[in-house]
């Protein structure tokens, strides 16, 4: 079986997001909540690429949601995270963490 | 709330180019977007790096497709070259002795269209390579834009050293008393065609079979 690589940073951007999201999470939730968080724009194509890979990965899980008239008709692809993409995290959140402790040029940051 | 209407050149782009399986997604995702108050010039950014991000990623994985899509490309024009190229040529050289004062008549522009930029055959050999694209895109049905760009992508690498070699002559003093005469140009014109023509028309054939679903989401709301 093939190893799993860690997960990108902005792999586990996307990820957060859909946890914040919970079962609101689609393209335009998704995108203005990195945005929001990170303080930069963020291409939309560039999030499904990378949603698209979670869910090979089996870390995401997506449904098509109805047409809406807002949407020109278009139907919604909502996305969540699935147990191992939460595993995941957990684990990527625990990495950083110990990696963070102890690194004196990042004292007194705030968060 | 601003009420802008989709781009119709950006949409149809987004729509034939972007990732097949999310394209829906997708489009309703900038649509509403764009309708919530997002500019025109906003959309038009979106859609472009979607249809980069989303090629590049289509294209790296399935990188076999890729390869064998080259192989297919370029053994078709080696194919045309080593049979057609002859036959053109001949076809060339017999119309220019036998009836090139007919065809051309007292005209200069249209000798020198013919002796030195060879139009007419320029354009059997954009033709030739539209059927290739269109070639290459047919084999390759679930992958085309991506496939198509890269194969266009790589005329590119003889372009450019053709390119140079022409930049090199161009600042020679091969040419005494030819100044930029008609020689010079015909060097840029065979350049362009190279670089921008020749690409051109493998994408202009290759993605002209990148329709179908596509339209049928231009056309607007369904609901």
């Amino acid at each position: 079986m093939k190893k799993q690589g860690l997960l990108g940073g902005f792999e586990l951007l996307v990820l957060l997001a859909l946890i914040r999201l919970g079962d609101d999470a689609y393209g335009v939730p998704i995108s203005n909540e990195i945005e929001a968080s990170s303080g930069r724009g963020v291409s939309i194509g560039s999030i499904y690429i990378t949603l698209d890979r979670l869910e090979r990965k089996g870390l995401v899980s997506s449904s098509l949601g109805e047409p809406t008239a807002a949407r020109g008709g278009r139907a919604k692809t909502y996305f969540r995270i699935t147990a191992k993409g939460l595993r995941e995290v957990r684990q990527a959140r625990r990495t950083l963490v110990r990696l963070w402790r102890g690194v004196p040029q990042l004292e007194g940051d705030q968060i | 709330m601003k009420t802008s209407e989709p781009p119709r050149l950006s949409t149809s782009l987004l729509v034939r180019l972007a990732p097949r399986h999310r394209r829906e997604s997708l489009v309703g995702d900038l649509l509403e977007q764009l309708r919530q108050g997002r500019s025109v010039w906003w959309f038009r950014r979106q859609v472009l790096a979607t249809i980069l991000v989303g090629l590049a990623a289509d294209v790296a994985a399935h990188k076999l497709l890729a390869v064998r899509a080259l192989a297919l490309g370029w053994s078709a024009m080696l194919v045309v070259y080593l049979l057609i190229g002859p036959l053109i040529q001949e076809t060339r050289m017999t119309l220019f002795r036998r009836w090139g004062s007919v065809l051309w008549g007292d005209s200069e522009i249209l000798r020198q269209l013919w002796v030195y930029y060879g139009l007419p055959f320029q354009l059997v050999v954009c033709l030739i390579l539209m059927a290739i694209g269109w070639l290459v895109a047919g084999l390759h049905r679930r992958r085309v834009p991506g496939i198509v760009i890269v194969f266009a992508a790589t005329l590119l690498i003889p372009a450019t050293f053709q390119a140079l070699e022409i930049r090199r002559l161009l600042e020679t003093e091969l040419w005494p008393g030819w100044g930029w005469g008609s020689f010079r140009w015909a060097l840029l014109y065979q350049a362009m065609l190279a670089l921008v023509a020749y690409p051109l028309c493998i994408l202009i054939g290759g993605l002209c079979t990148a329709r179908s679903d596509g339209d049928a989401l231009v056309e607007g709301p369904s609901s």
